[in-house]
């Protein structure tokens, strides 16, 4: 059931491990931090709050609690200094615009207000029915699998394959845009606004990125590449080296110790190392061409022999989603192409509340053997008796789970509570090795590979299935309907004179849907925003902590994979 | 694998793959073939032929996706 090596660590918490390891910390003699409400001092689409209930402002203490600690450890108290500075500046330069742009912004308020007056009544279903207290969630509502129960209670089931639940999907999402630019209409062009103060900033050290379009086209691609499963400071960072490297040696990095990169470094030198190959091959204008050349799924099979999965055979992809689907989408939103969409946890969140389908609970998964074309696909059950009966499950929970497997597979009927009044011990141990395998308690990453095993991944999935929001689009089909969706919402707005890209639209929606999870005291770290890591990394470089562009490399070592069990990362 | 259709929902799977999971596990001869395809497409070198290397071998059931780790980053496992 474990991995090799964990069983000492599995009942500790991230904060019970510090603990422990407090006298290796580099700053020991600093007090244990008190534990704190913190205000959240910035979202990633730092639109302005002050109109909204004051509690809304703040975290729980209890949600970041581990989070901060463990950041908090790896840091000096003029780091935090200098970083909270770096916050502040950046949201000046963020407010900093220009009369135009302000005249833009009133403008489009003018219109968001002018048709929320034509439109008044606000659909129950919207993020803003909450958001506004014209409802509140039932005392019971806590987590985010509580949200999702509440939800798929109250929300009418849409079914998104039919055209006109898509369109009542996309006037609900209306609602929440207008609502969103009326509260405050510097959402509208704020992505296009952020890329260009964050190269601005950014040409304060490296001043070609402005000037030379083969500069320009590098240090774009290094951040785009650097982005994959690495958060904003670090991937800014990262990029900086990496675009450091190519202007010292005309080509990008090929080893990891020049950018760092976190775990998925591997798979960005092996970006880097195609970039190199076609901008050798294709020169700088024939480089740009192809990642910029749109290309059917279709065609790609038809044509080409080439089989991409998760997508419909219409839907249109670019070269540059070779390097990756988010990244080639990020490269699009750095050169100010907002065209595509993306589909991460709150868009999905979002989508689903409406269609009153948050859980992703499914008692085919749970329960049905199959035969596919592949061979014979076992239930989650299944497996489970299978570990089970091998010994790979052991303990004093086995014998019970055999007897809740067996009473699940005697119901005649079946649903998700259901299930859960009839397997209890089943349910709390595929979460807590759920948690204990995200969390890669003891390693330095999530999901660390030497957790994986038969019975975790197992845990994993069950506890996706009974407890999880459905995150991510089901499948190419549930995709495409969703980019329709967002294609009508735009539609919306056009017609009420208020012309958006889908990055602005999406991250308005983002920020609702964040709002109204933390309504129900859900956690939520706050994020930054590229302008915020472009001016933590020129202060880092003026300060002499990063390289400038002429300075020697100091060697950096890439982030390991995962360390031995007990080591605590500083 | 997840999916023996992965142009169509598959409603069992309660952790569908995105196209990020599939980039991921794509062989490198078919990217480096996809990339030869897009060149030819936008007119910079000639038709590379049908791909006929390794196929993609699926996004398996116990693949730790792109969802779950954003979940994990975002902290969001509870």
């Amino acid at each position: 059931m474990n991995g090799p090596g964990s069983a000492n660590l599995r009942r500790k918490s991230i904060v019970e491990v510090i603990r422990e390891d407090w006298q290796v910390l580099p700053f020991a003699d600093t007090p244990f931090p008190k534990r704190r409400t913190r205000p959240i001092e910035h979202y990633e689409l730092h639109t302005d709050t002050s109109d909204y209930d004051e509690s809304l402002m703040y975290e729980d203490e209890e949600d970041n609690w581990e989070y901060e600690l463990f950041e908090a450890a790896k840091k000096t108290p003029e780091a935090i200094a200098a970083e909270k500075e770096d916050l502040r500046l950046a949201d000046i330069d963020r407010k900093n615009i220009t009369p135009e742009q302000a005249a833009e912004l009133a403008e489009i308020k003018g219109r968001a207000d002018q048709w929320l007056g034509a439109n008044p009544n606000l659909p129950t279903t919207s993020a803003h029915h909450y958001i506004n207290k014209h409802a509140v969630f039932p005392e019971w509502v806590k987590t985010k699998e509580t949200i999702g129960k509440h939800f798929d209670a109250v929300n009418p089931k849409l079914n998104y394959a039919k055209d006109a639940h898509r369109q009542q999907a996309a006037d609900v999402l209306t609602h929440d845009v207008m609502r969103g630019l009326s509260k405050n209409s510097s959402a509208h062009g704020w992505y296009d606004r952020t890329v260009d103060k964050t190269l601005h900033k950014m040409s304060e050290v490296a001043p070609e990125i402005l000037k030379n379009p083969e500069d320009e086209l590098a240090f774009k691609l290094a951040v785009a590449i650097c982005s994959q499963n690495q958060e904003v400071h670090p991937n800014f960072e990262s990029g900086y080296l990496a675009y450091r490297y190519w202007k010292q040696n005309g080509q990008m990095p090929t080893e990891a110790s020049v950018f760092g990169g976190g775990t998925k470094s591997p798979a960005m030198v092996g970006n880097f190392n195609k970039i190199n190959e076609l901008w050798r091959e294709h020169g700088a204008d024939g480089l740009r061409k192809i990642l910029e050349h749109p290309i059917t799924i279709r065609d790609l099979k038809e044509k080409y022999g080439i089989k991409v999965g998760g997508e419909s055979p219409d839907y249109v992809v670019e070269g540059a989603a070779l390097l990756g689907p988010k990244i080639g989408s990020f490269f699009n939103n750095l050169n100010k192409r907002f065209h595509t969409t993306t589909f991460d946890m709150w868009a999905s969140r979002n989508l689903n509340r409406l269609s009153g389908s948050m859980l992703k609970f499914s008692p085919g998964a749970l329960l049905n053997d199959t035969v596919g074309k592949k061979g014979p696909r076992y239930s989650q059950l299944t497996k489970l008796q299978q570990l089970l009966e091998s010994g790979e499950i052991a303990g004093p929970e086995a014998e019970t789970m055999r007897r809740e497997i067996a009473n699940l597979r005697s119901l005649k009927t079946v649903d998700r509570e259901k299930i859960l009044q009839v397997a209890p011990t089943i349910a709390a141990w595929a979460d807590r090795e759920h948690k204990r395998y995200a969390k890669g308690v003891g390693y330095t990453r999530s999901y660390p590979k030497e957790l994986k095993s038969a019975a975790t991944s197992l845990a994993k999935n069950i506890d996706l299935n009974l407890t999880e929001l459905a995150d991510a689009p089901r499948g190419p089909v549930q995709r495409k309907q969703w980019r329709d969706i967002f294609a009508r919402v735009k539609d919306n707005l056009a017609k009420a004179g208020i012309e958006t890209n889908q990055a602005n639209l999406q991250a308005i929606l983002w920020f609702a849907e964040q709002q109204l999870f933390q309504l129900s005291g859900s956690r939520k770290k706050a994020n930054a925003d590229y302008l915020d890591a472009a001016h933590r990394v020129v202060r880092k470089i003026k300060s002499g902590e990063l390289p400038g562009l002429a300075a020697p490399a100091p060697a950096r070592q890439p982030q390991p994979v995962s360390a031995a069990p007990g080591n605590v990362p500083v | 694998m997840n999916n023996d259709n992965p142009e169509q929902d598959d409603p069992n799977n309660v952790n569908p793959p995105s196209p990020q999971d599939w980039h991921d596990r794509m062989p490198e001869e078919m990217k480096s073939h996809a990339w030869s395809a897009f060149a030819h497409s936008a007119g910079l070198k000639p038709h590379p032929g049908m791909y006929k290397g390794k196929p993609h071998p699926g996004v398996p059931e116990d693949a730790v996706t792109e969802a779950d780790e954003e979940r994990a980053r975002e902290n969001e496992v509870e």
